[in-house]
């Protein structure tokens, strides 16, 4: 081959990368400006009270910023791949290697994912008023969704053969996690969800396969967790939780939720759900580059 | 320094089998070609060399010679090597032993016809020479001008002092090697061998304002395209086609041409990299193709391809031109029969070598045709040279193929493109060129441009086959010129069976078959029906037929070929 090593392969296709993201500035000043635009609109929405120890909504603009994150980083990478295959088979001809430009093309679509995270949570902070400490830990779950959606974007970009596919399979991803993300009581749907499970008390089986059922619950019991040291906002939180757990919008178990309140259940719960975010990230990185490179190689 | 000794260790071990070379004859010629270096540093070298060369078997450096990446300099050692063996084959050739060594090297290098050519050249059997080349490489257009069949030519020629040396090897690496510092090179395009003379005469009189690079203390000139050589050593000026002699070493895996650096310019000097594994001939044996076993595309399909020739695959609509071209590139699988490349299986090495380009623009739209250069070009070939050198390169490739005005600008903005059709073949054609590729595949060049920008891309890819490379794409309808142009012709039917492969004026022949076979069988007008046959009679072949048939697609016109072609090879 051309003898040129993987590191400066990578090194140019993310030049590359963040130069075609940048090239039409309008189309990437909308994608800025639509991030704002959503938090603002939320907010607005689920301001119940100016005051957030107040605002009953919050736990549902929590739950429309996971989803927002998902409409990001979906619509970001899902076309990626499709345009530029034929591009990819030509140059993995002269040994240019593949992994690079999947690499790069989730590195550069992270970063653009990133500032609008950043946006949109800023926006809220103003909004809701919202602590520094949460508005960092709810933008860092909020990023970590939009990479699970940029990971799932390119599987489905890898997996398809054109744009139109590509784009009814969004609201295939979409919907299923927004009504089963834990927004909605799941008392409240059909019992056959369940399955195989015989208490209905718990989380359904087929909600457990979803990354936003995990990052909602890591919002809410890291917002607990994260606010200790204020009292108040710690206290309102707290009965957040126990409302949305009575009423089972969460896959918390019940029994052991409501004993390790206050909360050093709630500090391994944020953390575990993490950390089976960042699984999810790997195993659809994993899963996406495995279709790309049988696409690239077997057609 | 490790590698370069061990060149040294081959040359040493063989030039003692004979006796008559010396260290210093060797190593004085290898580091005057190679490196420039002064004599005081070379008899340091010397004693280094020594040193290092005691202790080292023969077999044992041929076969470090087989794993180590050789850079272009050291196989410039072994050409140099190669030729200075051959002048004492000359000179003595009752040495059995030294023409053993010889002959052994070459089968090690995996080069025995080259070593029965050069063996007979020397010993001045031109015609015999010319006979084993001819078998091994029959598509090489073999001009076998000594100075005995000098005579035989133009004698204008005299007056220009123009002397043909084209094989004889030895004196044109022996006057490289003395008088290096004299030599210029001037390079021309002369893609027509019968525009020789009024090319020589432009010559003489320098016309052009040449541009001048300096490569070690060799002058180089040039034009657009090289083709021909001028030597001046002393008072002689003597004209080389080095593309025989090109030909002759890049066929060899491990052969690096002396011819191709010399003659290459400071830019394109630097993009030089190893010419591994060099594409020199493709060959399909009932190959079959397809992407599965129930969907065999192509069938039965036989064909011979050597460097420096343009094919066409033409046929109808759906006939499997496109899956032809994928099978090359893994794209189609192979079903059965054989695809070979040098005479090997295809395989993933050689894909390195080939550029692809579909019948769809693969640029990226939200780059400029610089950046679609330049990324293209630092993925391939890395960080080595500066911005400054990368740019010089993008701006010849796109100055070759006359697209320079749109260097900076968008390929597509606002919902449309900004560069025309043609422009945006002419720039995929230049993102494969940068790749130095030997293979060129392209699907459908011509579709969707003005019949003018058709025949210039035929053109500049004919163009492009006098680099030695291979060319091959499928076309619909080529025009009249445009089929002028093709060197091979590949036929499908419509069912995707290989029903005639040959040089493109051969098939014409058939064609006029079909078309007066089909008058009759159709009750076309007498009239026409006598044209047809009277044209058959003449020699000279007129392409329109094709287009007249190709364009009535629905007749039985491709079986009735398949059906002629038959009956006349009959």
């Amino acid at each position: 081959m051309f003898n040129n090593p993987i590191a400066t392969q990578i090194n140019y296709q993310l030049r590359r990368q963040f130069k075609i993201k940048t090239y039409e500035r309008l189309n990437l000043i909308v994608s800025f400006v639509i991030a704002p635009m959503l938090s603002f609109l939320s907010a607005f929405i689920f301001r119940s009270d100016l005051d957030l120890v107040r605002n009953q909504s919050y736990p549902s603009y929590l739950f429309f910023m996971l989803i927002s994150g998902i409409f990001f980083g979906l619509i970001g990478s899902v076309f990626e791949i499709i345009k530029d295959r034929q591009m990819v088979q030509r140059e993995r001809l002269g040994g240019v290697s593949i992994f690079g430009y999947y690499l790069s093309k989730y590195y550069v679509l992270s970063f653009f994912g990133l500032i609008q995270t950043i946006l949109y949570n800023l926006i809220g902070m103003i909004f809701l008023s919202i602590p520094w400490v949460l508005v960092a830990y709810n933008s860092l779950v909020m990023f970590l969704v939009v990479v699970v959606s940029i990971s799932f974007g390119l599987f489905i970009s890898s997996l398809t053969r054109n744009t139109m596919i590509a784009s009814n399979l969004i609201p295939v991803l979409i919907i299923p996690q927004i009504l089963l993300g834990g927004m909605i009581p799941y008392s409240q749907m059909d019992k056959s969800i369940f399955m195989w499970e015989t208490n209905y008390d718990t989380t359904p089986p087929i909600a457990r396969i979803m990354p936003v059922t995990y990052a909602y619950e890591s919002l809410i019991t890291g917002n607990v967790a994260f606010t200790l040291g204020n009292k108040e906002i710690n206290d309102q939180v707290s009965q957040m939780v126990d409302f949305l757990e009575d009423n089972q919008f969460m896959s918390i178990e019940k029994d052991s939720f409501i004993s390790h309140l206050h909360c050093s259940f709630c500090s391994k719960t944020w953390l575990l759900d993490i950390v089976i975010i960042i699984g999810y990230i790997i195993g659809t990185f994993i899963l996406g580059y495995v279709i790309f490179y049988r696409r690239i190689y077997n057609g | 320094m490790n590698n370069l000794a061990y060149i040294y260790k081959l040359w040493l071990n063989v030039a003692k089998t004979s006796g008559k070379l010396t260290t210093s004859d060797v190593l004085l010629a290898a580091k005057r070609l190679v490196e420039g270096h002064s004599d005081e540093e070379i008899s340091v070298s010397i004693e280094e060399f020594d040193t290092l060369a005691k202790g080292i078997s023969l077999d044992e450096t041929i076969v470090h010679l087989h794993t180590i990446e050789i850079s272009k300099k050291y196989i410039i050692l072994i050409n140099l090597f190669m030729v200075i063996m051959l002048k004492n084959i000359s000179r003595e050739r009752t040495n059995k032993k030294q023409i053993a060594a010889l002959k052994e090297i070459y089968l090690r290098l995996e080069l025995p016809y080259l070593y029965d050519i050069l063996y007979l050249l020397m010993s001045k059997k031109y015609e015999r020479a010319h006979g084993v080349l001819s078998r091994h490489t029959p598509n090489i257009d073999f001009i076998c001008f000594d100075k005995n069949a000098k005579s035989e030519l133009n004698q204008s020629f005299k007056s220009y002092q123009v002397s043909f040396i084209i094989l004889k090897i030895d004196d044109f690496f022996l006057l490289l090697n003395n008088h290096s510092d004299s030599l210029h090179i001037y390079t021309f395009n002369n893609n027509d061998k019968l525009s020789l003379y009024d090319k020589c005469q432009e010559f003489k009189t320098e016309p052009y304002s040449f541009l001048k690079h300096k490569i070690r203390n060799h002058s180089i000139y040039y034009l657009d395209e090289k083709s021909f050589i001028r030597i001046i050593n002393h008072e002689e000026v003597i004209y080389l086609d080095y593309s025989v002699i090109e030909r002759l070493f890049s066929r060899e895996k491990h052969v690096q041409y002396l011819v191709s650096e010399l003659k290459t310019t400071e830019q394109t000097f630097l993009q030089c990299s190893i010419v591994k594994d060099h594409i020199y001939s493709i060959k399909a044996d009932k190959l079959y193709a397809g992407y599965s076993k129930r969907r065999t595309i192509v069938k039965d399909v036989n064909f011979n391809i050597h460097e420096g020739e343009l094919v066409a695959i033409m046929g109808p609509s759906g006939s499997g031109k496109t899956t032809l071209l994928r099978t090359f590139i893994n794209e189609a699988k192979i079903l059965k029969g054989e695809l070979l490349i040098n005479n090997e299986e295809i395989s993933e090495k050689y894909f390195h070598r080939m550029g692809y380009v579909a019948q769809d623009d693969v640029l990226i739209r939200d780059l400029n045709v610089y950046d679609n250069m330049y990324y293209y070009y630092r993925l391939h070939f890395g960080k080595e040279k500066s911005d400054d050198v990368v740019d010089k390169i993008i701006s010849k490739q796109l100055r070759d193929l006359g697209i320079i005005d749109i260097k900076n600008s968008p390929v597509f903005r606002n919902g449309k493109y900004m560069i025309s059709g043609g422009q945006r073949k002419r720039l995929n054609i230049a993102l494969e060129l940068m790749k130095d590729v030997d293979l060129i595949l392209m699907d459908e060049p011509t579709s969707g441009l003005s019949s003018l920008d058709s025949e210039k891309i035929i053109k500049e890819l004919k163009g492009i086959t006098h680099l030695n490379k291979i060319v091959i794409i499928n076309i619909h309808q080529p025009s009249t010129s445009m089929y002028r142009q093709f060197d091979k012709v590949i036929v499908f039917n419509e069912d995707g069976n290989n029903i005639y492969t040959n040089k493109s004026s051969e098939v014409l022949k058939i064609f006029k078959l079909v078309k007066t076979e089909d008058a009759y069988m159709f009750n076309d007008s007498e009239e026409s029906k006598l044209k047809d046959l009277e044209c058959m009679k003449c020699d000279k072949s007129d392409p329109e037929l094709l287009l007249e048939i190709q364009a009535d697609e629905k007749s039985n016109f491709w079986n009735l070929f398949s059906y002629l072609n038959n009956f006349t090879e009959k």
